[in-house]
């Protein structure tokens, strides 16, 4: 099966499940700084899909020892970042009035632009470490 | 650790595409490998040297 076709279709239904969301209810402040923070995860699905479709072009393996090494050194990365992100949502849920949907919602966003953000970090630097 | 794999391409005249090709990764990978942002397994710097009929040593160096 073509290795970006899945990647795609998640990035489509990602797509389309946001316009739906921002058309069907009243948009509020903090509906705006989660469609940023949407925004931010599609671009980075959006090179994701990217660099498969690339991959898939040139008739290379989608994955080899590279970009398994890449996301595994993301995730190790972002697990670290997002404990810290909940410690935070935990602090700050007993000072900010906000209803558990909203910090459930934003927690598990700010673990997915975790995991993108860190993913297109070591994706353009390297792992020059490793 | 350091690599000699542009000087070795460029000896054998293989596009960064067509080594990676040969070695079966992608074509990304070599380039970060002739940045020396990446270091390779012990199994692509083996495939590797059997391209360029070299050793591990000889194609890899150690600071």
């Amino acid at each position: 099966m073509k290795s970006f076709l899945i990647p795609l279709f998640i990035l489509a239904a990602l797509l389309i499940g946001v316009l739906f969301l921002f058309l069907a209810s009243p948009v509020t402040t903090l509906d705006i700084i989660q469609l940023v923070v949407i925004v931010l995860i599609l671009a980075g699905t959006a090179i994701f899909v990217l660099d498969r479709y690339r991959s898939y072009k040139r008739k290379e393996p989608a994955e080899d020892e590279y970009s398994k090494s890449l996301n595994q050194r993301a995730s190790a990365v972002s697990f670290y970042i997002s404990l810290f992100l909940w410690l935070a949502i935990m602090i700050l849920s007993n000072r900010l009035q906000l209803c558990t949907e909203s910090w459930i919602t934003l927690g598990i966003l700010g673990m997915a632009l975790t995991n993108i953000v860190v993913w297109c970090y070591f994706r353009f630097r390297g792992l020059k470490s490793e | 650790m350091n690599n000699r794999i542009k000087e070795f391409r460029a000896r054998f005249g293989l596009t960064q595409q067509e080594l990676a090709d040969k070695v079966h990764v992608r074509r990304e990978t070599i380039v970060f490998l002739e940045q020396n942002k990446y270091n390779p397994s012990l199994l692509l710097a083996y495939h590797l040297a059997r391209v360029f009929d070299v050793t591990i040593e000889e194609l890899f160096s150690f600071d």
